[in-house]
């Protein structure tokens, strides 16, 4: 079968072309990427995007060495060598070997990029790349079916993505992961663009995708939003579903960043400065039911297990190991996210920022359906996801978006009827200390909307896994007019 | 002495670490010759045609682009930099109605054949299963090459003068007490695209962008609570090195660093919820329309195209708003691809010749930005004025790994009559708020239909009987889209025009969509302003 993307092997061979060709010290980074991607929309092909792309990144910002990266798609090696003689004149030590001390870290030994092991993770699934040729033929015309069938206007993604990365230093450390992803999205509306459902799913393994419970839950939300009713904007229960919670989780991740957070600038700054503390480690931060952790080697939501340049914040140790960390346990922030070398200066373990997450809760938490959660809400109000949702301030990551493709009034523990968007205005952690009703995680599809930022370009996102919620005072700041 | 040799003569040399003084252009590989892309483009073509396609189009490009950031100057004591090299191709393809696209990487002619080949099985296949699209407008064949004007070819200036340069500007404002570089950023992008289509369309382009944000701040060292705001002149545009070398820049950093430095002693309070008469500078007011009108006028969003993805558009049935008042008579758009905007070219992405015209005149929505694969459903309405069915120009791949879509390139609202210049516009305000600046690394937040939306500004004040009273904290504008454009009551004069880009990366295979605006101070009546506060 054709793996589609290059091995192990082929990756290294290429690195050490590079590096036989300098003398220089800095580090690769090698990516393949392929894409097969169909959108349909109204019964009609979208696009059908099918394609390869390579980057390899050279890049001189570790170490203290002047920060300079080439990032080119060619592997031709006049090219390699244009590319490593470019870095050398514009990145050179800014010592010279004979000047360098113990401890400098201008000394390749500094952040110590010898060999080291990694996790065994399993995130590659021949069931995906088989999919890449043949889903297209099988899951889009049921899709397409699906919505014509239910008299709704519609439009659905289907998308497979396999990547191999190699990142790899002179000193020796080489770190390799080859992993598949896919998602389905499904969107209905009704004809008069008045209402509007949406579902998702993503999974690694293409076998466990089921695209017409997607399209399902798509349509019976479409259906069921149709006249909606203004509701007035205000504090109210909210029952979030999994993929709107991913998305306050997924954008909350740079609060974890240690050193910002020793700075003053994150929500788990201790800036009282009791005890002499700089951080709220150790405190109690979220419901104490909640836990947060990330774990390279979890079976739905496992991750190349080193330091990646996809994720949210620039830590310059691209390709250093990193190992599970908890960082909430019980509601108690235990971890943040440092650097390889700031962590080793705190004596804690290197571990990024939770952009691969799962949510789940303490051992002996009753958890709840969202039917159960609708059962036990007097009045409240349900959001399937978000649209667009913004970091307004870090200090306290106060967010804003809007409701979108299904939001219900919930009454007397029924939903009552569909009601109109509202934007919010609110911050995961004010929301997570005002949970009611925690259901079971699942690992959630995000779809494709536009972000803002350029390090949040990976599609499909790493695996994000959460519960539903029931949550007390959320803040629907306004009316949204969308639908 | 040139002057723009002159002008590099001029620039203080600041301590900075000695960098390359070799132009970066003597180290990396030349741009493939355009031939050599024009070759490639026709065996795709040939390739896809020979293989069953009814129509076929081919973008091959080769870039360059170097960039430096420099944040913080005064903790961060040089810039980092990127040098990026991308070669790639994109083919789209036609077969029985139905659209496929395929690209790749491979700059070989199996390479891009094979890519073509694969785009025709694909949509081979989908045939059977999917209905074909709509009509694809007719175009005139082209033939022709252009380039961006350029002065100096900033490849050809070594990283240490880009250095120079860049930190005489960062010397220039902190020659104003309290104040410092913000955010220093340059992106120089150079790229050789060929397009080729069957129908015998051949056109080549060698276009220089450059991405300028400069902006000076006062107060914070971290900037928590200082005011920051843009260096006009320093915006993205397209041209050479000379227009970082613009006399007046240093003279333009020092007053915006003054005016910053007057703003930050002004005495702070926390802002309070309510509606606010306001005025909004010209960088609130472009990331707005950037945000909001600039998307929905995407015709292919407005016919619901793009529902799974970004969403949809509230000027949407498009009969239903075409020729409708529905902003303030105040409000006029064009959009204009000439040089020196950014994205400036001769022809888009389909090999339609670029123009300029309006999208909004007068408050009347009269066009959206159109593909020949989507124009189709503007027909009454173009008829109904007399025009021919034809794209305006519009179609945009921002990689050429991916298909073309319609989308705004350079946008410019008209600015008002003169004499109402920001202190003027302020005036007028008995008992409102004036907002600068939008702040950094944020955007303007907006719903699935861009109906209504949220935007943090970096500055705003209090204003009573014309004069600015307090600094406001922790104030952020709410609006409906609708509402907002309809509430415009004046426009500032050419002085209060400034610049905005809005970014955003767009799709699966995420290419970065930029969308600058030039846009005037506005007056509104009512702006709603919520309190997100700190304390936690």
């Amino acid at each position: 079968m054709d793996r589609r993307v290059m091995t192990r092997e082929a990756l290294l061979a290429i690195a050490h072309e590079i590096l036989g060709a300098s003398d220089r010290w800095f580090s690769i980074r090698i990516e393949h990427i392929s894409h097969a991607i169909t959108k349909v929309t109204n019964g009609r092909t979208l696009s059908t995007q099918s394609g390869e792309d390579v980057q390899i990144s050279l890049s001189s910002t570790f170490g203290t060495g002047l920060p300079v990266s080439i990032d080119l798609n060619q592997v031709n090696p006049e090219t390699l060598r244009q590319a490593t003689t470019l870095i050398a004149h514009m990145a050179p030590p800014r010592r010279s070997a004979a000047e360098i001390e113990p401890d400098d870290p201008d000394d390749v030994q500094y952040f110590k990029y010898t060999a080291k092991p990694l996790l065994p993770v399993t995130l590659w699934h021949d069931s995906t790349i088989h999919a890449m040729d043949m889903a297209r033929g099988e899951t889009i015309p049921q899709l397409v079916e699906q919505l014509h069938g239910a008299g709704l206007v519609g439009a659905a993604t289907v998308g497979s993505l396999a990547r191999s990365v190699l990142y790899l230093y002179k000193q020796g450390l080489t770190s390799f992961a080859e992993e598949t992803d896919n998602e389905v999205t499904v969107t209905a509306r009704s004809a008069d663009g008045t209402a509007s459902g949406w579902s998702g799913m993503a999974n690694r393994d293409w076998a466990q995708i089921k695209p017409d419970m997607v399209a399902a839950q798509a349509i019976d939300l479409a259906e069921r939003s149709r006249n909606p009713v203004a509701l007035e904007p205000g504090r109210r229960v909210a029952i979030l579903g999994p993929a709107a919670v991913a998305q306050l989780v997924y954008a909350m991740a740079p609060a974890f960043d240690g050193e910002n957070t020793r700075l003053g600038g994150t929500p788990l700054s201790n800036r009282s400065g009791v005890g002499g503390r700089t951080t709220k480690m150790g405190q109690r931060v979220f419901d104490p039911r909640l836990v947060l952790l990330s774990d390279p080697t979890d079976p739905m939501g496992g991750f190349p297990p080193f330091f990646e340049l996809y994720n949210q914040i620039e830590f310059y140790n691209y390709g250093y190991p990193t190992a599970p960390i908890t960082w909430i346990d019980g509601g108690i922030l235990e971890n943040l996210a440092y650097n390889a070398h700031d962590a080793a200066l705190y004596r804690l373990p290197a571990a990024d920022v939770p952009s691969s997450v799962r949510m789940t809760t303490v051992p002996g938490t009753k958890t709840a359906t969202i039917a159960e959660m609708i059962a036990n809400c007097e009045e409240g109000v349900y959001v399937n996801r978000f649209s667009d949702v913004m970091v307004l301030d870090l200090h306290t990551m106060m967010m804003t978006g809007a409701t979108r493709d299904g939001c219900f009034l919930i009454k007397h523990g029924k939903i009552e009827k569909p009601i109109k968007n509202f934007r919010f205005t609110d911050s995961p952690f004010f929301s997570f200390n005002k949970v009611e009703m925690i259901g079971t995680p699942e690992r959630v599809a995000f779809g494709a909307p536009r972000s803002q930022a350029e390090r949040e370009r990976r599609w499909p996102k790493l695996p994000v896994i959460v519960p539903p919620m029931m949550i007390q005072d959320f803040n629907f700041s306004a009316l949204a007019d969308a639908v | 002495m040139s002057r723009n040799a002159h002008a590099l003569s001029m620039h203080r040399i600041v301590r900075i670490p000695v960098r390359s003084r070799t132009p970066v252009a003597t180290i990396l590989p030349d741009l493939v010759d355009p031939e050599h892309l024009r070759i490639l483009a026709r065996a795709a073509v040939d390739a896809a045609q020979h293989a069953g396609a009814e129509y076929t189009d081919v973008r091959v490009a080769d870039m360059r682009q170097l960039r430096m950031d420099w944040d913080l100057p005064e903790i961060q004591p040089y810039p980092v930099s990127l040098v990026r090299l991308h070669y790639g191709y994109g083919v789209r393809v036609r077969v029985k109605g139905i659209w496929s696209f395929a690209f790749g990487v491979d700059p070989t002619i199996d390479g891009i054949a094979h890519a073509a080949r694969t785009a025709v099985d694909t949509a081979r296949g989908m045939t059977k299963i999917i209905s074909p699209t709509s009509d694809f407008a007719p175009a005139p064949v082209l033939r022709g090459e252009w380039a961006t004007p350029v002065e100096i070819d900033p490849f050809a200036i070594s990283p240490d003068e880009h250095v120079k340069v860049l930190g005489a500007y960062s010397d220039a404002a902190r020659h104003v007490e309290n104040c410092s570089l913000d955010i220093l950023e340059s992106i120089w992008t150079r790229e050789a695209r060929v397009f080729a289509s069957s129908e015998g369309t051949l056109l080549t382009q060698q276009t220089m962008r450059s991405s300028l944000t400069l902006s000076v701040s006062a107060g914070h060292a971290l900037r928590v609570n200082g005011v920051s705001l843009p260096v006009v002149g320093m915006e993205p545009g397209s041209g050479g090195f000379e227009r970082l070398l613009e006399p007046v820049l240093q003279e333009r950093i020092k007053v915006t660093a003054e005016e910053a430095a007057r703003l930050v002693s002004i005495p702070e309070a926390e802002a309070n919820v309510g509606r606010y008469e306001a005025v909004l500078d010209g960088t609130i007011v472009g990331e707005v329309l950037g945000a909001t009108l600039a998307q929905a006028l995407d015709l292919g969003r407005a016919l619901g195209l793009n529902a799974d993805g970004d969403g949809t558009s509230f000027l949407a049935p498009t009969e239903q708003v075409l020729g409708q008042s529905l902003f303030s008579p105040q409000l006029t758009v064009v959009a204009d691809r000439s040089v020196p905007h950014f994205g400036a070219a001769k022809w888009d992405d389909e090999g339609v010749a670029t123009e300029s015209f309006p999208v909004i005149q007068r408050g009347c929505v009269v066009d959206y930005f159109t593909t020949r694969s989507n124009v189709s459903a503007l027909a009454a309405w173009y008829a109904k004025r007399g025009q021919p069915l034809r794209s305006n120009g519009s179609a945009v791949s921002w990689a050429v790994t991916t298909s073309p879509v319609s989308a705004a390139s350079q946008l410019v609202m008209t600015s008002g009559t003169t004499g109402m210049s920001l202190d003027a516009l302020t005036r007028q305000l008995s008992n409102g708020i004036i907002a600068r600046n939008i702040r950094r690394w944020q955007s303007a937040s907006t719903d699935q239909q861009l109906s209504g939306g949220a935007v943090y500004p970096q500055s705003l004040f209090e204003v009573k009987k014309g004069q600015i009273t307090r600094r406001l904290l922790s104030g952020v504008l709410q609006f409906r889209t609708k509402s907002f454009w309809r509430s415009v009551t004046a426009c500032g004069d050419a002085s209060t025009v400034q610049s905005r880009t809005h970014l955003d990366w767009r799709g699966e295979t995420h290419s970065r969509a930029t969308q600058p605006v030039w846009a005037p101070a506005v007056l509104v009546p009512n702006m709603d302003v919520i309190q997100i506060g700190r304390a936690l």
